[in-house]
């Protein structure tokens, strides 16, 4: 019941407190919700598996489990989104599967590959190469050009230069901002900036890409654009994405919505 | 790990963050190396200058003196000695009684100072000691050191050659007496300057300032030395010559104050500006060239006479008209002209009296070597200058200069080895000059390298030391250590500050890197409390790398470089600080120690500046090393820690 009051004033607030369009939302809703029922995988290949995941954290002297027994599937090329209330452990299944936190136990497996079985050197390479960050708050360096934050993780796959400004100004065309790379973040939108964050976790063309609350910062019609963004990529070049929000409306955009509650996947 | 390239640019890019609190930061580390940076500057600025001003005199030649080790006790610790001038005193004192009696004389051995021996030897009151000043232990004395081996001219010119000189040379040294107060016989020589046609007696002199002696009484506290003239030409004025007078005048160059006395000048006050010192040094140097001045060389009995005279016309004056005072018998007169005979004015001595004198003189002559009195006049053409001896002591600056930078010659009088001629002044001051002991003389042998120079002061050198001070009464050791070391000379720079300045620049080295491991030590923990708090602000940033696929080696390579861009931002301000320091120094401070300098060196252009600001490639680069080494050190533990953290940890703290 909780859970639904919540949902009800998280629409309202994004679409302005406008009901008709609160409305609108919830059929488009229904329609993607019935539609996930009916949810086929682009492809059958699994390149996320959890099985049977857990992650506690000490805090003081008591342990708090942000994520209880979570066996989950990602197929190649799905557009998945997880939702859930603040501290449900979204985020935190993010992080395990980005390699970027351990977990307690069970098991990850991207692209068949065991992420609890890779030393610090192979996660770095394989968050490089395999997997791409998207954040809330963008975390692009305030005083290198947008090229150059969007050639970041190149530099840390030693991508020569002339291929790597190659791939940006691609992944720039692909996010639209092919005539803003030459301006600083400060000169860019919230929008543009999250865009620009895309465009960085697309640098290496990964097959996955995590973002975490990517819309947290924006308004409702950027937010919609960067989902809208995340579809495209998706259908287009077959990436993976995972997408952490816990605007419902959003992710009745994804293929698929999971949800969690207390650490627990519910559907 | 990423390309150099990319990092520089990450890093570049994280110095703009902040730019506020990384200024500052630059700004405090900089001053703790400013000073460091500012001994460097002032130091390369007076190594710099030294070398400038070496280049004057003989400073930019390599030159070692020796001098002989001897025993210097011989004469009056030497048991045998002792024994053979007692022996001696014995059957002199027969003799002399034998004599005196056969003459008519009155004989006291307890009080005839002229006996090989004399009481008060190091047993007390009755032991007995060779007495110095008597020619028979004079001549037993050169006779032991003239027989000494090793220490001969010949011995270290093999040395020399062997040590590939390529110049050597010899000086001979002449102790100056100078007035009645030295009369105590031997071969001490007695020199009185003649003024306005007058001789000027040594008790009637201006006496030296408190300083110390000055003016013609340098002649008597420094001395009359003999050289080479190659080594005396750097200190020719322009357009004099070392070669004697067609006046028969012997070159000489002397100190600034005998100058000042032949001029007439009077000294500069203590508080003459540094311009006013210059100024007034390039006017003497242009007056007193070629300009000479008389000398009146008198034997101990001419001496001797004239004291006698004066003190009989004081006498007699002091008891004018005085009923019981009893004029002396035999009147001598001041002689009138400068450096004349001692004339008798009136002898009214009875016949017996005469004689009983005659007697006197022959048994002087025959046992106290007794020459009659001569006199004569030598003139000395000042053909250079040293500068007098430093008196000035205290802390200020031109005092400190001063007593740092001292003539390359000397302090004395100096002429050239050829103005010793049968009649000049220096063969009557030392009849015997060429078989004088070897501890008048110096030898000199001249390299082509500091490094040759100091090669040979090191193997022929002895570094023993002498037990006279504290044994006395003993035969010193010392020669025979050095002697066991076969060593035989006293080695030492000469003339040259070249080593000097070498030493000078390697004990600064030796402190400074004392100095320096204590600012390091300090600017680390200043920077690793800085840099590790810009580290750990940057917690979120090293998150955001690390998911964007930095490994840690990549994080480690952004902050090196970040730390050396800090460093070098350090190193331009503390090197800018230190330099202004520096020249702000040179400005307050150069015209002073320039002035003293030159007149220190006695540099033929006055106008030649001490600075105290210098640049040493070594000396910035070493800096530079240091702040980035402790940029680095400091940097370490922060970074160690920050990159060993989860980025999730720091994501969620976020």
């Amino acid at each position: 019941m909780e859970d639904k009051q919540l949902y009800a004033k998280q629409l309202l607030q994004a679409v302005g407190g406008d009901i008709r369009a609160a409305l609108t939302e919830l059929k488009r809703v229904a329609a993607n919700t019935v539609s996930q029922k009916k949810y086929e995988p682009k492809s059958q290949e699994v390149v996320i598996r959890t099985m049977g995941l857990q992650k506690q954290y000490k805090m003081g002297k008591a342990t708090v489990s942000a994520i209880q027994d979570v066996t989950l599937a990602i197929h190649k090329g799905e557009f998945i989104a997880i939702t859930g209330t603040s501290g449900s452990g979204k985020s935190t299944l993010l992080h395990l599967i980005g390699g970027l936190d351990q977990p307690s136990a069970g098991d990850i497996e991207v692209r068949g590959q065991n992420l609890r079985k890779l030393s610090d050197v192979k996660l770095s390479r394989f968050r490089n190469r395999t997997i791409g960050f998207v954040f809330q708050f963008f975390y692009l360096q305030p005083f290198l050009r947008l090229q150059t934050n969007v050639e970041v993780p190149a530099m840390f796959a030693r991508t020569r230069r002339d291929r790597r400004a190659t791939k940006s100004k691609a992944t720039a065309e692909i996010v639209g901002l092919s005539d803003r790379l030459q301006h600083f973040p400060r000169e860019l939108s919230g929008g543009q900036m999250q865009r620009a964050a895309i465009a960085r976790a697309l640098q290496n063309e990964p097959d996955i890409l995590l973002a975490d609350e990517p819309t947290g910062n924006l308004d409702h019609e950027n937010a919609v654009a960067i989902f809208e963004l995340f579809k495209k990529i998706s259908t287009e070049q077959g990436t993976t994405i995972v997408v952490v929000t816990h605007d419902m409306a959003l992710a009745a955009i994804a293929d698929r919505a999971v949800q969690m509650k207390d650490g627990r996947i519910l559907a | 790990m990423m390309y150099l390239r990319d990092a520089t640019r990450l890093a570049a890019a994280k110095l703009r963050v902040r730019p506020v609190r990384t200024g500052v930061v630059i700004c405090i580390v900089a001053l703790l190396f400013a000073g460091i940076s500012l001994i460097a500057f002032v130091f390369a600025g007076i190594v710099q200058s030294l070398r400038d001003f070496s280049n004057e005199g003989l400073s930019s030649r390599y030159i070692v003196q020796a001098r002989p080790i001897v025993d210097a006790s011989y004469m009056f610790s030497n048991a045998d000695l002792k024994e053979q001038m007692r022996v001696k005193t014995v059957s002199l004192v027969a003799e002399k009684k034998a004599a005196a009696k056969r003459l008519g004389l009155a004989y006291d051995a307890d009080t005839d100072s002229t006996l090989p021996t004399m009481k008060g030897g190091p047993g007390g009151e009755n032991d007995i000691m060779a007495n110095f000043s008597s020619p028979i232990v004079q001549a037993a004395a050169k006779e032991h050191y003239n027989a000494l081996q090793h220490v001969g001219y010949d011995d270290f010119k093999k040395l020399a050659e062997a040590a590939a000189a390529k110049n050597i040379y010899k000086s001979t040294y002449y102790d100056i007496m100078s007035g009645s107060m030295y009369m105590t016989g031997g071969q001490q020589t007695y020199l009185q300057p003649i003024k306005n046609g007058k001789e000027i007696y040594a008790d009637s002199q201006k006496q030296g300032e408190m300083m110390g002696p000055t003016g013609f009484d340098t002649l008597a506290s420094s001395g009359w030395s003999y050289f080479d003239e190659d080594l005396l030409r750097p200190f020719v004025l322009p357009g004099q010559s070392l070669a004697i007078g067609k006046d028969g005048s012997v070159p000489v160059i002397a100190p600034i104050s005998v100058a000042e006395a032949i001029l007439g000048r009077d000294k500069l006050p203590s508080t003459a500006s540094a311009k006013e010192r210059l100024d007034y040094l390039v006017k003497i140097r242009s007056d007193i060239a070629g300009k000479t001045a008389q000398l009146c060389y008198r034997n101990p009995a001419s001496s001797q006479l004239v004291q006698l005279a004066r003190d009989q016309v004081r006498e007699m004056s002091a008891n004018k008209g005085k009923r019981d005072y009893v004029v002396p018998a035999l009147q001598y007169a001041v002689p009138t002209e400068p450096c004349g005979e001692v004339k008798v004015v009136k002898d009214t001595r009875t016949a017996s009296e005469k004689q009983q004198a005659n007697n006197e003189l022959m048994f002087k002559k025959t046992y106290e070597n007794y020459d009659d009195p001569q006199q004569t006049i030598t003139d000395v053409r000042i053909v250079g200058l040293v500068p007098d001896m430093n008196f000035e002591y205290g802390m200020s600056v031109r005092a400190i200069a001063a007593s740092v930078l001292q003539s390359s010659l000397g302090n004395g009088w100096y002429s050239p080895s050829r103005a010793i001629t049968a009649e000049s002044v220096a063969s009557k001051i030392s009849p015997t000059f060429e078989d004088s002991t070897p501890m008048g003389r110096a030898y000199y042998a001249e390299f082509e390298t500091l490094a040759a120079a100091r090669k040979f002061v090191r193997e022929t050198s002895c570094s023993a030391k002498s037990d006279m001070m504290t044994e006395p009464d003993r035969p010193d050791t010392r020669v025979a250590k050095c002697a066991g070391q076969g060593k035989y000379f006293d080695s030492k720079p000469f003339g040259s500050n070249a080593s000097a300045i070498e030493d000078l620049r390697q004990n600064t080295w030796r402190v400074m890197k004392y100095v320096t491991v204590v600012v390091m030590a300090l600017t680390s923990l200043v920077l690793m409390g800085v840099v590790g708090k810009i580290v750990a602000d940057s917690r979120r940033e090293t998150a955001v790398f690390r998911a964007l696929g930095a490994t840690r080696s990549d994080i480690g390579y952004i902050y090196i470089i970040y730390t050396i861009f800090l460093s070098f931002g350090i190193t331009l301000v503390a090197l800018l600080l230190g330099a202004m320091g520096a020249a702000w120094l040179s400005r307050r401070y150069s015209e002073d120690i320039s002035t003293a300098a030159v007149l220190a060196y006695n540099a033929a252009d006055v106008h030649k500046k001490f600075i105290l600001f210098g640049l040493d490639g070594t000396l910035v680069l070493g800096i530079t090393a240091v702040i980035i080494a402790s940029a680095l050190m400091s940097a370490f533990l922060p970074l160690l820690t920050n990159i060993r953290r989860n980025p999730i940890r720091d994501m969620r703290d976020e």
